[in-house]
């Protein structure tokens, strides 16, 4: 009995650590700051980070290319920032003949640096 | 059993015929796609690269044009071309018709030595065979021959042969490979961004299609402010997508240069080109 009762008190204490674990980064993505912006700003205009610009049309960026859809309206393109978050991650993926290249999956930026950019593609009302 | 194993012959025998090197079938359908993109663009029109899809960019292109960047280097290319070498001869005995008008012959299929052997490749092939040092294959003094030889080429249309053997047709298939393999940080293979893509911007400059493209090269480029050779903007694409780039003799690239050359047989050489 008392084998059984551990085991339930043990999967307890691993579904209140998943909770906890999904609510930490939840928390911390709702409320993105302004150094967050400013950071992914950087990102997607610099050559050697991101280099949105190369390909997408977005606010603020001088000289755009026009290979990868326009992001000034991201969210009416892409509602969810987790979906977002995948496009980034690994497009080809989920599209094989996207040019999109798959900034997570290749360690271009790490998760923390595509959370930025997401946070900066996603301020523009 | 028995009928199951000829339906998989069946199936297995238009997909080994399919799979079967055939660069005439090749050149059919790269064309055609390119057609099939821009229906109003005349074929010999591709060799002017990004300048069918920019209006201002083709206007600076042809005011520069009335003075081209590429003059010195042609001009150069011309006096190292006729110098003699130490024993007498010159590039001219090397190659036939003396050198002139003969671009659109390259690149050719050696099958003494079983590699495919560039224009850039011929005059150091040339120099080897009378005593002298290679040139570097990038830019520089080859370029500037490279250049001359190309000028004397003007308006002859390419005419790239893939003999029908097997070493011939494995280069031809490994430059295909190579054209349509993704590589680097990146995860670009050239067709990504000159297949599927010509004529749209990667921030300001504009892509140019496969088809044509080998037809300018050697160029000027603004940006490098001088000659190099189309193995010198391999591996300016190369690093761009952050792949390790080959060396400038590799097989890699002579087998590339051979089959994205021969895709555009049959379109006049427009080289020596500036670009941006």
């Amino acid at each position: 009995m008392t084998g059984k009762g551990g085991c339930v008190k043990h999967e307890l204490r691993i579904l209140a650590l998943a909770a906890l674990c999904s609510l930490v980064p939840l928390a911390a993505r709702a409320a993105p700051t302004a150094a967050d912006i400013a950071a992914g700003r950087k990102i997607a205009f610099t050559k050697t980070l991101g280099n949105c610009i190369a390909c997408h049309v977005i606010p603020g960026g001088a000289q755009p290319g026009n290979i990868g859809p326009n992001l000034t309206h991201i969210r009416v393109l892409v509602p969810h920032r987790k979906d977002a978050y995948a496009i980034i991650f690994d497009e080809p993926a989920r599209k094989p003949q996207t040019p999109m290249p798959p900034f997570g999956r290749n360690h271009i930026l790490t998760p923390a640096q595509i959370r930025q950019v997401i946070a900066f593609l996603y301020s523009h009302k | 059993m028995r009928r199951w194993l000829l339906l998989l012959l069946a199936l297995a025998a238009p997909v080994a015929a399919a799979a079967a090197p055939n660069p005439a079938a090749d050149r059919a359908a790269f064309q055609g796609w390119f057609r099939h993109l821009f229906p109003q663009l005349p074929l010999a029109k591709y060799v002017d690269g990004p300048y069918n899809f920019s209006a201002s960019e083709r206007a600076q292109w042809q005011q520069i044009m009335e003075l081209p960047p590429y003059g010195f280097a042609v001009d150069h290319g011309k006096a190292l071309f006729d110098a003699r070498f130490p024993d007498g001869a010159g590039y001219a005995s090397c190659f036939p018709h003396g050198g002139i008008g003969i671009a659109q012959d390259y690149p050719q299929f050696d099958p003494k030595t079983g590699r495919v052997v560039t224009l850039p490749i011929a005059i150091n092939r040339c120099r080897v065979a009378h005593g002298l040092p290679k040139l570097k294959l990038t830019t520089g003094d080859l370029a500037d021959i490279d250049a001359y030889m190309v000028r004397t080429s003007r308006g002859h249309k390419i005419d790239v042969v893939v003999p029908d053997t097997k070493p011939a047709l494995a280069a031809y298939e490994a430059g295909k490979e190579y054209f349509y393999s993704r590589r680097g940080q990146l995860n670009f293979s050239c067709a990504s961004c000159h297949l599927q893509y010509p004529g749209h911007r990667v921030r300001g400059d504009t892509l140019a299609p496969a088809l044509g493209i080998t037809a300018s090269f050697p160029i000027y480029r603004s940006k490098w402010g001088n000659m190099g050779t189309l193995v010198r903007r391999f591996i300016g694409c190369n690093k761009n997508i952050r792949s390790a780039p080959d060396k400038p003799d590799s097989l890699a690239y002579r087998d590339l240069e051979y089959f994205l050359t021969a895709m555009s047989n049959g379109l006049p050489i427009a080289g020596p080109g500036a670009r941006p």
